[in-house]
């Protein structure tokens, strides 16, 4: 089998022998056999249901079956039974032109808190270092009942923290201990697995119903883009008014 | 003379010839080089508007304008992708010119090996960083983080089959049987295998959603 002829390029010109042949051999079934390993996993991760399933129930009341704008258990500023108007926001507590909201959604509150209900839904944006920190701080917060005063404390610091690539867990912390929250409870909170879960179902249905930015706003699960806070009353009194 | 055994001869022995091996790396670098300017433009365009919706962000997971906004996006202050419009143009020259039968000294095709060797390593912190920091993929990235991947594999090839990585004999002597056999087709196989396996067990079906 061997080739004696000697060649300017031995290498390319040879040829093979038994051994190097079925080493090829065996090379091209390893080969074959990861690409196939490889489309199994992929056929299996990619059918396989996704662990974040909503446990959560969705809402029923005023709104419209199926509607992912509201959940039974998502947060609420101002919570009115039977309300025939609810407003939500999805929100990112590191998002400037949700800071710029800010003050508008709290005139909204005061003038309409008595009947509409204003629900927020966490959207921390990856682009966003620290929002998820924020939305985990908030929500903790909220899990003792302090869900108000955390909110606008975020939104009242945001210059202080945000924007900043550098984890800002301790300031939050602060931001709790200023509150006067238990902190034993809130660190937990902050820290656990199903709060996260929690921000990120939220996420989830805001991605599932097509947002994509923050503020973004549904009126009666009706996806609502106001220029102006002018706007938004005449959104909410005619929504009011039907 | 066309038995089986000689078919697989003959493909082995192209596969180290340079026509295959520049062909592969001038495609290659084609790819890099759209996917580059692709993303270059998008980053224009994020910067003018940065609302603007992208025709990449599938959803969650596949999503470009998250990536585009990471600071690990601007890494040097600028878009990561004008780096690749600058370096991938000289790897299309190299491949051009050998192809054309240009025969680059060895410290030359060393050099290129040595900073395209550091473009590769930057690929790959980008990859990590998107995958497991930013939580988010884009199309263009991956598909530069593939093309790099290829072109490095196809100028580590050549200067492996002609030494120009100043080896001793001995070694160079055991790499070049490696050679023959495939083993480095076998290690980008395993490679790519094992960044789309890490891609699968990091999102799964939130790929597809």
């Amino acid at each position: 089998m061997q080739n004696n002829r000697s060649s300017s390029k031995p290498d390319t010109n040879e040829q093979s022998s038994a051994a190097e042949r079925r080493g090829r051999l065996i090379i091209i079934a390893v080969c074959a056999l990861l690409v196939a390993g490889v489309g199994v996993f992929a056929f299996l991760q990619l059918t396989r249901p996704p662990a974040v399933t909503a446990e959560r129930p969705p809402s029923n009341g005023a709104q419209a079956q199926g509607d992912l704008t509201v959940r039974e258990d998502s947060r609420r500023l101002n919570d009115v039974p039977d309300a025939a108007v609810t407003f939500v926001e999805f929100l990112d507590f590191e998002c400037e032109a949700c800071a710029a909201v800010f003050p508008a959604i709290e005139q909204l509150r005061e003038t309409y808190g008595d009947r509409v209900s204003f629900v927020i839904r966490y959207f921390p944006l990856p682009s966003h270092f620290n929002s998820e920190r924020a939305a985990r701080a908030v929500e903790a917060a909220a899990q003792q009942g302090e869900l108000e005063a955390m909110y606008r404390k975020m939104y009242e610091t945001q210059t202080e923290w945000g924007e900043q690539q550098l984890p800002k867990d301790d300031l939050f912390r602060q931001y709790a201990e200023e509150l006067g929250l238990d902190m034993a409870k809130w660190d937990a909170a902050y820290n656990s697995e199903d709060t996260l879960q929690f921000i990120r179902d939220d996420f989830n249905d805001g991605v599932a119903l097509g947002v994509s930015g923050t503020p973004t706003f549904f009126l009666n699960g009706q996806l609502i883009q106001p220029e102006t806070l002018d706007d938004l009353t005449t959104m909410i009194d005619e929504a009011l008014a039907r | 003379m066309t038995a089986p055994g000689d078919l697989l001869d003959r493909i082995y022995r192209f596969r180290q010839t340079d026509t295959w091996i520049f062909s592969t790396m001038l495609f290659s670098a084609c790819l890099s080089l759209y996917a580059s300017f692709v993303l270059a433009t998008d980053a224009i365009r994020l910067a003018a508007d940065p609302k603007v919706g992208l025709p990449c962000n599938l959803n969650e997971v596949i999503n470009c304008s998250a990536v585009a906004r990471s600071w690990q996006a601007g890494l040097f202050g600028f878009p990561n992708a004008f780096l690749g419009l600058m370096a991938e143009p000289v790897v299309i020259t190299i491949a051009v010119a050998s192809l054309a039968g240009v025969r680059f000294p060895r410290g030359f095709m060393f050099a290129s090996q040595l900073v395209y060797g550091l473009g590769f390593v930057f690929a790959y912190w980008l990859f990590f960083e998107s995958t497991f920091v930013i939580g988010a993929l884009c199309p263009w990235c991956l598909l530069v983080t593939v093309s790099t991947t290829l072109v490095f594999a196809s100028l580590t090839h050549v200067n492996l089959r002609d030494n120009n990585v100043f080896l001793p004999r001995r070694a160079h002597a055991v790499l070049t049987t490696g050679l023959r056999l495939g083993v480095d087709s076998l290690l980008v196989v395993l490679w790519l295998g094992a960044i789309t396996t890490l891609v699968l067990a990091k999102y799964g079906a939130a790929l597809v959603q």
